[in-house]
């Protein structure tokens, strides 16, 4: 985390700086995930997401020479799209309750474990689906971009490695080296949220 | 949650590997509209434009005043421990560059760095070359100093101004207001509600009115200045009355100083109405339905360190309006065309 963090505060220092590349690079990278984060916190409300994440860039852009890398960069911005998020919703005379997630819940391991067992039928097993597919995808978004896409080109996509290797026009072997990283991050992303990752096992049909 | 030695092909294995499953049932992440991409990449590179360029600005500046402020504040620290303090007749609100103060006729000068710091009667206030300082008297009148000037701020009333140029706006600080003049040795301009600028340098004077009326009295007499009047008084005191149209650009440089309203939670029209009063121009809508769209839009966050064209684009690009400045003097809103 502190060679992320050390690339990240000269990836603040070069933007500040007027690197356009720079700034291009942190766009692209940061406002897909962005748009994510707030859409979960705004009711799927999309308008409302486009709104938040704009004034998320342009209040982050003018505080960034405020980032002192007490944190990865890209959680630095989700905090200020959080905060946008609720100014959004006050301003908007909307409940003005904070909306907390999975992923921001102190004590997730027990949340996780109602997942494990609900009540009965199929609601709950929608509802597990919807948000265990949320929170797993919200986690791939906190990984660094190259390791989110190999992910999902192995196990979305079902690719193979020698497939994926060619792609990224390098070996087999610095494919799976790759794939072997992104998976390590991944889990221990994964770990942070659950102690136990049994937890995040889907309830039985049966149940 | 072991990951020993695992064939990254292996489907049998995949099945009993957490990672694997977890992504294969989460599935892909859904791509964001490309409007949305383009419309928020759009704001933000403005903002982070305007974010570079102030840092330049900023940076330009510090060095050269690095120098002065050892001394400076010393001298301000002196000054304030051994002297009853003068009221507050002002506040600084923006500055631009290197701008100083001195408490008095003598003493050294110390570079201003706080831009909300109070302003007490007799400062005396200097901007350097390429400098730039806005403030606001406890009218409400805002004052704002082009570079290479020299002021006094006599009272909350008078400014005495020594060589330079300055703009006053009394804006709708109403009737009742107390009037402001602004005092040089070749007459004295005290505004009738107006915006105006005077222009003080090498015995040279010139008073340009904006808006409003402005009253010149000198040892020759009294003359009154109408709005888009220029009147020009030579070293040998001959006047010459010229025009100057409200939108010309030799009026451009006071907007760097200008006082930004605050424009959370306000509807979009307060923010068109200082911008058409800083840059001289009408707001004009394209339909009506654009004018009831600005009456409805909302708008939030804060505008303070833009100029009012700066903040009418940031505060535009978050919704589906835009301005373009056509020849006829106007800033006309219109809806975004789609490119």
């Amino acid at each position: 985390m502190s060679d992320t963090i050390h690339v990240d505060r000269a990836l603040a220092r070069k933007i500040l700086g007027g690197d356009e590349t720079a700034f291009r690079g942190l766009f692209d990278s940061f406002f897909p995930r962005l748009y994510r984060f707030a859409l979960a916190r705004l009711d799927g409300d999309h308008e409302a997401a486009r709104e938040v994440v704009q004034r998320t860039f342009c209040k982050a852009i003018e505080r960034l020479d405020t980032y002192r890398g007490e944190a990865a960069l890209y959680t630095w911005f989700c905090q200020v799209c959080r905060n946008a998020a609720i100014d959004y919703r006050r301003a908007m005379n909307r409940e003005a309750r904070t909306v907390v997630l999975l992923e921001d819940q102190p004590n997730l391991r027990a949340v996780l474990e109602t997942f494990v067992a609900p009540a009965s039928g199929q609601p709950e097993l929608v509802a597990w689906q919807q948000d265990i597919r949320r929170l797993v995808q919200a986690t791939v978004d906190t990984l660094p971009d190259h390791y989110s896409a190999i992910l999902e080109w192995k196990y979305v996509d079902g690719r193979s490695v020698d497939d994926i290797a060619r792609q990224l026009n390098v070996g087999a072997k610095a494919a799976e080296s790759l794939l072997t990283r992104a998976r390590v991050a991944f889990r221990e992303a994964i770990m942070a949220l659950a102690e136990t990752p049994d937890a995040l096992r889907p309830p039985s049909q049966g149940s | 949650m072991a990951e020993d030695r695992y064939d990254p092909d292996a489907k049998v294995d995949d099945e009993m590997d957490t990672v694997a499953r977890l992504i294969r049932t989460a599935g892909r992440r859904s791509d964001p509209p490309a409007e949305a991409f383009e419309q928020t990449f759009a704001t933000a590179t403005e903002a982070w434009r305007i974010k570079v360029r102030r840092r330049r600005e900023t940076h330009r500046f510090a060095a050269i005043a690095a120098s002065l402020v050892i001394v400076g504040s010393g001298a301000l620290l002196i000054a304030n421990l051994t002297r009853e303090p003068a009221p507050s007749v002002a506040r600084a609100d923006r500055l631009i560059g290197t701008v100083e103060i001195r408490s008095g006729a003598s003493g050294d000068w110390s570079t201003l760095r706080d831009e909300a710091i109070q302003l007490a009667a007799g400062s005396h206030l200097r901007t350097h070359a390429g400098s730039r300082a806005g403030i606001v008297l406890d009218t409400g009148v805002s004052v704002r100093l082009a570079d290479a000037t020299n002021v006094v701020l006599e009272s909350g009333s008078s400014l005495r101004l020594v060589t330079g140029k300055v703009y006053l706006d009394s804006g709708d600080t109403g009737r009742d207001a107390q009037r402001i003049q602004v005092i040089t040795p070749a007459g004295t301009a005290r505004d009738v509600g107006t915006q105006f600028e005077v222009l003080y340098r090498d015995e040279a004077y010139r008073l340009r009115v904006r808006d409003g009326r402005v009253l010149l009295s000198r040892d020759a007499g009294d003359i009154t200045g109408g709005a888009g009047d220029q009147l020009t008084i030579d070293e040998s005191g001959g006047l010459e009355r010229t025009r100057i149209a409200r939108d010309d650009s030799e009026w451009q440089w006071v907007e760097s100083v200008a006082p930004a309203p605050d424009i959370d939670e306000q509807p979009l029209t307060v923010l068109l109405e200082w911008v058409a009063s800083e840059t001289g121009r009408a707001v004009a809508f394209d339909k009506p339905e654009v004018e009831r769209k600005a009456n409805k839009t909302i708008l939030h966050g804060s505008i303070r360190n833009l100029t009012p064209l700066e903040a009418l684009s940031v505060m535009l690009a978050t919704t589906d309006l835009e301005y373009v400045l056509p020849d006829d003097g106007t800033i006309l809103i219109r809806l975004k065309v789609t490119r």
